[in-house]
């Protein structure tokens, strides 16, 4: 990671008509995050965005950036040679303002499902007594990428509560659960729907291939 | 009708502290409206490393904080399950100073009533197959992993959900307005509507962090709070389930925390006078992974995947003799009617792990200020799962 100071053009793009243009110098092994808080501190306080947790965890800053549903917390300032970076909104959501989206489209698809599963890791050794298993938590993010990418936008409920639903179909063994499930799933705007793009998949930052879930829900119906 | 009905408190600050203090009045009957000057947790919950601190931490330190972390992370493993990956944590020693440390370490535990256990090395290797070959002890604890943003939104949620709560973000505080020895308002920048708002209350909590003096300022009050940021590093991959970590005094670099598919390792400590624009040093970088790779030599084999810094909120004043790792990782909740003004208090300080207790604190200090007899429900109440927080529409409110 070197620390060199570069002179970048950052355009926001709150919609089609309106474009927010900064310029500052900013260390390059920052991130777009860390860009967006010094245009607000320093330039614009008005400036709206979400973010949390700024190592990839939390799924709030989803946006796009240079064309691609990227994590501004995990896109770092080195990778643009040209120092031009264009950042707009998420597609497929409602803009409540500059970037900030309204999720609710996306988690209003979201089936009741855990977000504990079990780790991968050391999952044979003995544990300590109260530890049945290792766990963690899911991979899936709920950061929106995926919705905003697929190119499918009519009344699909979408990659992430696809995913969603064959992780948890995975873990439980509870007949009704996976009914109601299932009825979610293969409904006509659920797997039916998919175009098999497989765009989620390649804009996921956290690797969870929903698009290989929803091949396994297709398999599986 | 209770009175509590007719009562309307402003809390400043939407972290983890705000958010919980809005859950608990709420419960209690309260009006509340909560005014947050960025997203939710943007300030400093979000980016905490996410140890579920269960006390042994702070054993040797002081045990009252200790055991109220025990007491805390117990209650928050029973209210919010699916914001914890429960894997327990570990206290390894690496050479003999930290062997020095092991029987003091291990009896202020169980003085604090935390069931720290030593185990066999060959055991703890078995548990974590990672670990360094050559570690001399190893003491397990009650610890475990949160995801600090879905754990405070899971408060947020529960507090919707009582109807009780109004939470306005992108709202910074620009100035507040005093009569005589109450504040009356308070005024906010809504960088959604861009418009000025001016928001009446009957009492105003400052919940504000790192950023508590700031708002004491506006009414000229001076409050000892002290940003203190720190760098934190994550790689790719889980190279453990527990939260391990040195067994000797608190330091820099000295706990690695697994979560998701991460392995974090935290982490540094400064001082800062402004608690925004806090970035990673790179030497801190390099520091926090040589620290890692002492507990787990392999560490360096994982992929690098991002450093950060957030600021802490240290209650208290920082003079340039004394080690920042003295300031007191406790919380006060202050009653400005110290400083002639009646109607606003300010909870300072603490912990993620803590952020349940904090609320109940400055709960009952307003409970009890204003002769209200409301006991704390948030320790019994299984918290809503925090997707309920974005359900209809942006932030629970549809547009």
């Amino acid at each position: 990671m070197e620390n060199q100071i570069k002179h970048y053009f950052i355009n926001i793009e709150k919609n089609e008509n309106e474009i927010l243009k900064f310029e500052l110098d900013l260390d390059s092994s920052l991130t777009i995050i860390d860009a967006l808080e010094e245009i607000r501190y320093k330039i614009d306080s008005s400036l709206t965005y979400r973010h949390s947790c700024h190592h990839g965890s939390c799924g709030t800053c989803a946006c796009i950036i240079n064309e691609k549903e990227r994590l501004a917390c995990m896109t770092f300032l080195n990778e643009f040679e040209n120092n031009i970076i264009n950042i707009s909104p998420l597609k497929s959501f409602k803009v409540i303002s500059d970037l900030v989206v309204d999720i609710s489209t996306m988690i209003n698809n979201m089936p009741q499902t855990s977000y504990i599963r079990n780790s991968e890791v050391n999952q044979d050794s003995i544990k300590p007594n109260g530890i049945l298993s290792w766990t963690r938590f899911e991979n899936c993010i709920e950061c929106g990428s995926c919705i905003s990418a697929c190119p499918v936008k009519n009344d699909f409920i979408g990659p992430a509560p696809l995913a969603s639903i064959n992780r948890e179909l995975s873990k439980t063994n509870d007949k009704e659960k996976i009914a109601s499930l299932k009825k979610i799933a293969y409904n006509k705007n659920g797997v039916e729907k998919c175009d098999k793009h497989f765009k989620c998949s390649k804009v996921c930052p956290t690797k969870v291939s929903p698009g290989k879930h929803i091949n396994d829900l297709r398999k599986n119906k | 009708m209770m009175a509590q009905n007719n009562f309307h408190i402003v809390i400043i600050g939407g972290g983890g502290t705000g958010i919980a203090t809005m859950y608990d009045l709420c419960l209690r009957g309260f009006n509340v409206t909560l005014v947050e000057k960025g997203e939710l947790t943007s300030g400093t919950t979000g980016r905490h490393h996410g140890q579920l601190h269960c006390g042994a931490r702070y054993a040797m330190g002081d045990k009252n904080i200790a055991h109220e972390c025990l007491v805390e992370s117990q209650i928050l493993r029973k209210i919010a399950p699916e914001a914890i990956e429960y894997n327990m944590g570990m206290f390894v020693a690496l050479d003999d100073q930290d062997m020095s440390y092991k029987n003091k370490f291990i009896s202020s535990c169980l003085a604090a009533d935390i069931p720290a256990q030593e185990i066999p090395t060959a055991l703890a290797k078995e548990y974590e197959k990672e670990l360094n070959d050559n570690i001399k002890a190893s003491v397990i604890v009650p610890d475990g992993t949160i995801d600090p943003y879905r754990l405070a939104i899971s408060f947020a949620a529960s507090a919707l959900k009582t109807q009780k709560a109004n939470i306005k973000v992108y709202s910074k505080v620009i100035s507040i307005n005093k009569k005589s020895n109450y504040i009356k308002s308070i005024n906010i920048k809504n960088n959604i509507t861009n418009k000025v708002e001016t928001i009446s209350g009957d009492l105003f909590i400052n919940a504000s962090g790192a950023w508590a003096d700031n708002i004491c300022n506006m009414v000229d009050i001076d409050l000892d709070v002290t940003p203190s940021p720190g760098t934190m590093l994550a790689a790719k991959g889980r190279i453990a389930n527990m939260v391990v970590s040195r067994l000797h005094k608190a330091g820099d670099g000295d706990i690695v925390v697994p979560q998701r598919q991460l392995s974090i390792i935290g982490s540094t400590q400064w001082i800062s006078n402004d608690p925004e624009l806090v970035f990673p040093y790179k030497e801190d970088i390099d520091f926090l992974k040589k620290s890692a790779k002492a507990i787990f030599p392999n560490f360096d084999k994982l992929k690098y995947h991002t450093a950060w810094a957030a600021a802490r909120p240290l209650f208290g004043s920082y003079s340039k003799d004394s080690d920042v790792r003295e300031l007191s990782r406790d919380f006060r909740a202050i009653d400005h009617s110290v400083n002639n003004i009646n109607n606003f208090l300010s909870i300072v300080g603490g912990k993620a792990t803590t952020l349940r207790a904090m609320g109940e604190i400055i709960s009952d200090m307003v409970c009890k200020k204003i002769g209200i007899d409301e006991k704390c429900k948030t320790a019994d109440i299984k918290l809503e799962n925090y997707r309920l927080f974005y359900k209809g529409g942006f932030h629970g409110k549809s547009n």
